[in-house]
């Protein structure tokens, strides 16, 4: 990974300095990179932080031996650094592949106090999916309002590798097949954890009729770890 | 505009810390009053509210940085789809070569081949305008590019464009 792009703009009205940084990646594993994870941090030159960005997820993709660019920004109080000419901008970034499965397509429940479930647990990898559960939400005070259906669905995670992340994504069609509505929820998986989720999508009441629901998982796994740091420069915009 | 009409134009969706991702009422939020603020600020206003809100993200883009301006999305939209086109791979191509040391060659040269192999007729003036570019940054590595254009050619017909 190489930094190819590191600098500060002067502080704007507020006080505010921004960096911005780009980094390149180049990929050398034969996996398939679908996601990235990066985190900035901007030190002064004593090593103090100043600022940093976290957890930024990008949908990177790059198959072996493709370089991929990831763009990251913070701010800060431009008082906190004394020295613009020594500080620096850390880059800590990690690659993941994506693994996905689709889970099942489901009949809408006819009201709130009825269910469908899936009566099965599926392994898929690293991941034990318990069964499904679709249910509808109380009706809306005012019946013609939208009508919420909900699915429950608890992923175990039965590996002891950490799972940056799983995603339960589902797609509500109505009885022609359009897509009416689609919802996603997602967290991270640590080892041995089990974790829950509950995606809900809504529409009218009746274009829930003989509408079907498709719920679907993807997982991301960690490929490789980079680091890079550089010193900034103001920039030139 | 509403905060809900703004999540629904620029498809914006967001984390809950809680599991429960049943419709949350904020799509009255006047944005009026904070669009020059940034993410990380609407995400507070929303949790004194007790929405409960971990993080905001597009779909195939990725999460939205926490300093990015309210007003800004449209311009971080267009930077990360324009990642993958042609000219935005290869203005990334070049900079790996701007203080570049032996391996960073390597790295370019690796680069730019994955690149024009698959240019179609819609990139060939994007590539002349690279190509500028590169021979009055590098003489030694635009030779080196040509070279390569001239191996890969049978490959793609439109290489031959920028053959002399």
């Amino acid at each position: 990974m190489k930094l190819t792009k590191a600098t500060y703009r002067k502080p704007d009205d507020h006080g505010d300095t921004s960096f911005d940084i780009e980094a390149s990646v180049e990929n050398k594993k034969e996996d398939i990179v679908d996601m990235s994870v990066a985190s900035l941090t901007i030190i002064d030159g004593n090593d103090n932080t100043v600022a940093c960005d976290y957890e930024r997820e990008d949908s990177s993709y790059a198959e072996k031996d493709e370089t991929f660019s990831v763009y990251l920004s913070c701010y800060a109080k431009d008082y906190l650094i004394s020295d613009f000419n020594k500080a620096k901008a850390i880059v800590d970034l990690a690659t993941y592949k994506k693994e996905y499965k689709k889970i099942g397509e489901f009949d809408i429940p006819k009201d709130h106090k009825s269910t469908i479930q899936s009566n099965n647990q599926i392994e898929f990898g690293k991941i034990r999916l318990f069964g499904v559960s679709v249910y509808r939400y109380d009706p809306p005070e005012n019946p013609s309002d939208d009508h919420s259906v909900c699915v429950k669905l608890a992923v175990k995670n039965i590996s002891n590798e950490y799972i940056q992340k799983a995603l339960i994504k589902i797609q509500l069609n109505d009885r022609s097949g359009a897509n009416l509505m689609d919802s996603e929820d997602y967290r991270p998986l640590p080892p041995n954890a089990t974790v829950y989720f509950e995606p809900s999508v809504y529409a009218k009441s009746g274009k829930l009729k003989g509408a079907k629901l498709d719920v679907s998982i993807s997982s991301f796994h960690l490929i490789e770890h980079y680091n890079a740091e550089s010193l900034i420069k103001l920039s030139k915009d | 505009m509403k905060l809900g009409d703004y999540f629904k134009k620029y498809n914006i969706r967001f984390l809950k810390s809680t599991p429960s991702q049943l419709k949350t009422n904020i799509d009255e939020i006047d944005l009026e009053k904070i669009f020059e603020k940034r993410f990380e600020d609407l995400k507070q206003l929303l949790n004194r509210e007790d929405k409960d809100i971990y993080k905001f993200y597009i779909p195939d883009l990725g999460s939205i940085p926490s300093d990015l301006k309210i007003s800004a999305i449209n311009k971080f939209i267009i930077q990360g789809k324009n990642n993958r086109t042609v000219e935005s791979l290869l203005n990334s191509s070049l900079k790996i070569i701007e203080d570049a040391d032996y391996n960073d060659l390597d790295w370019y040269k690796r680069d730019i081949q994955k690149i024009l192999i698959d240019i179609s007729e819609k990139d060939v003036q994007v590539v002349k305008k690279f190509l500028i570019k590169l021979k009055n940054f590098n003489q030694d590595v635009y030779n080196d590019t040509i070279k390569m254009i001239k191996k890969l050619k049978e490959h793609n017909n439109f290489l031959k464009h920028f053959i002399e």
